[in-house]
């Protein structure tokens, strides 16, 4: 009787909820398309993005324009942000516009978790950012404790700031800071004793990269900047070096929709890193890296595929070289294992399929050095991943004799 | 120097607060009696103007929340009430409007242009004229206040807000930038009228 009861409850207050009212008489009418005035789409999330992008080719919803403009008016600290809906170029079609106007006059103070990850080899890793935002100004102060990214675990303090308006919304202006102490594991040490040639451990560093980023056209934006990098060597003597690079990211992001609604999302990029004697760096170096990732999504199936490339001409200190086999690339390996002081030559492909959230993907890659040939391995999974960046997976290394799968789970975006 | 006594500040005061209430017409609306009900038209009182009228012409729906008052001769004693909440959108294909009253039974209407659509409204609010002296004097004070797209309605009453709510809407002062409208005509008498 009491479950009877409850049921009725929630019967009749899902009633309620799903009795909100919408008469809007263009709601009969398909979205042509969606643009943003007064703000770019690079400056809000992915994930937001592709909700307002995923309005087009649905029916014209009020109540889903109002949703996405107060998130948009959360993510930009604008002080309006306006749905605005006018005809199509066709019948019976519409076009809408969000309008941003200025910034929000309250200062704002948020926190955020970008990346918290364990890894059953690895273990802990995490970003843990405070953001301050004041007008087109936002600064941040971080602490991160990483051994997922890199050769080593680096663990210490971010901060930055970010000037998102240099006179056009086209032109950002940032400068970030990073002070931290390194771990190393024991077959990165015993490594690096095999080999000479590759630089030694480090117990601090610390990074100042001043950034200036175009947004050419959208969905392309390029950044540019230099990256001093001060590093204390243990070895042969306590000393401190520096590597100072010139800096390039081109990056590209766009999701289209075909005339049957299925989405397809496409991500490039080019990075450059270029350190010379003429910044005063004890380094010489030019580390490229190319990345491009295809996703497909029809309904409630998807599937990605991702491909990242490498290279390093010269003498890299150990944080630029490559890694392979972490929560990200060549999931089921071990790092450590497989390239335990990194390489100065990768490749790496994936190709994944997912069916509401749950996924099985196949991960191939070799990394090697110079003068080396690269030994290609393969993984597979299993996992779930959502998208808010939650994700849990189990992925086997595909090699003869034992092997051990890797657990991952956590939030990363 | 004093400019202004403290007395004739205070008329000032008053009159300033009296500009900043919402327009007020006269004689703007006329009574008519159909089957033992009254009901109200009006050919001055135009609330579809202004903002509203721009989130409108935006693709965007704007809820009116319409009041009719029958007042005594004193203008202060209540002797009926009738409000409800109307959702106004414009077609952007067709440039028509489209109105639904938000109470159940729902009717709705559209095709219709602006004056037929404050008139729609207007006619889907009527009081039974059971309770009225045939000779004793009353006015019909009609308010009309547009909701802001950001204004919240409690869970449940979306579908016909109650008349208490209504009646408190009307009650707050008005703020800076409300753009209520008020009418009021007077007085009618219920033996006067066809």
């Amino acid at each position: 009787m009491g479950a009877r009861r409850l049921a009725l409850l929630f019967g009749a207050a899902a009633g309620l909820i799903w009795a909100q009212p919408a008469f809007n008489i263009n709601s009969r009418y398909t979205v042509e398309s969606v643009d943003i005035a007064g703000s770019s789409k690079t400056q809000i999330s992915r994930g937001l993005r592709a909700d307002i992008e995923g309005l087009v080719g649905q029916k014209l919803s009020q109540e889903a324009l109002d949703k996405l403009a107060r998130r948009m008016r959360a993510e930009l600290h604008a002080r309006l942000v306006s749905p605005k809906v006018a005809k199509g170029t066709q019948p019976e079609q519409v076009v809408v516009l969000f309008e941003v106007k200025g910034n929000a006059g309250n200062r704002k103070f948020d926190g955020s978790l970008p990346k918290a990850i364990y890894h059953s080899r690895q273990g802990w890793s995490g970003v843990l950012n405070a953001k301050f935002s004041s007008g087109d100004s936002r600064f941040n102060l971080g602490l991160a404790d990483d051994g997922d990214a890199m050769v080593e675990r680096f663990a210490g303090v971010q901060a930055g700031y970010e000037n998102r308006h240099v006179g056009t919304d086209h032109v950002r202006l940032g400068f970030q800071f990073a002070s931290y102490h390194t771990q190393w594991s024991r077959q990165t040490l015993a490594e690096l004793v095999a080999e000479p040639d590759v630089p030694g451990i480090y117990r601090t560093r610390q990074d100042f990269a001043p950034t200036v980023t175009l947004v050419v056209i959208e969905p392309l934006t390029i950044t540019v900047g230099t990256s001093f990098q001060r590093f204390q060597q243990q070895f042969p003597a306590a000393h401190t070096e520096a590597a100072n690079a010139v800096t390039t990211t081109l990056r590209f992001a766009r999701r289209l929709e075909d005339s049957e609604g299925n989405n397809h999302d496409l991500e490039a990029g080019y990075s450059l890193h270029a350190a010379t004697r003429s910044l005063d760096s004890d380094y010489v170096y030019a580390r490229h890296t190319v990345e491009a990732e295809y996703g497909y999504r029809r309904h409630h199936q998807g599937v990605e595929v991702k491909f990242i490339a490498g290279r390093i001409a010269g003498r890299p200190p150990l944080f630029e070289r490559f890694v392979l086999g972490n929560a990200r690339t060549l999931r089921g390996w071990d790092m450590h294992e497989l390239v335990p002081v990194g390489g100065t030559r990768m490749a790496y492909g994936s190709l994944g399929y997912d069916y509401r959230g749950f996924q099985v993907f196949y991960d191939t890659g070799a990394i090697w050095s110079e003068g080396e040939s690269g030994d290609q391995k393969h993984s597979l999974g299993v996992g779930f991943g959502s998208r808010d960046g939650f994700f849990l997976a189990l992925a086997f290394p595909i090699r003869s004799g034992r092997a051990e799968p890797m657990f991952m789970t956590g939030i990363a975006f | 120097m004093v400019l202004f006594s403290r007395r004739t500040r205070r008329w000032w005061l008053a009159a300033a607060s009296a500009a900043s209430l919402p327009c007020l017409y006269a004689q703007t609306l006329s009574v008519h009696r159909e089957l033992g009900r009254l009901r109200v038209s009006s050919t001055a009182v135009q609330f579809l103007e202004g903002a509203p009228l721009a989130r409108l012409h935006n693709g965007a729906s704007v809820v009116f929340v319409i009041q009719l008052g029958l007042l005594a001769n004193n203008k202060t004693t209540s002797l009926a009430r009738s409000a409800a909440r109307f959702e106004v959108s414009y077609d952007l294909w067709e440039e028509k409007f489209a109105v639904t009253r938000l109470a159940t039974p729902r009717k709705t209407a559209s095709h219709l242009t602006s004056y037929e659509t404050e008139a729609w409204c207007l006619d889907n609010l009527t009081f039974s004229a059971a309770g009225i002296a045939p000779d004793s004097p009353f006015w019909v004070r009609l308010d009309v206040r547009p909701e802001e797209p950001n204004e919240v309605t409690p869970l449940g009453e979306d579908l016909g807000a109650t008349l208490a709510r209504l009646v408190d809407l009307f009650s707050r002062p008005p703020r800076a930038g409300d753009t209520r409208k008020r009418a009021e005509a007077g007085p009618f008498r219920l033996k006067d009228l066809r």
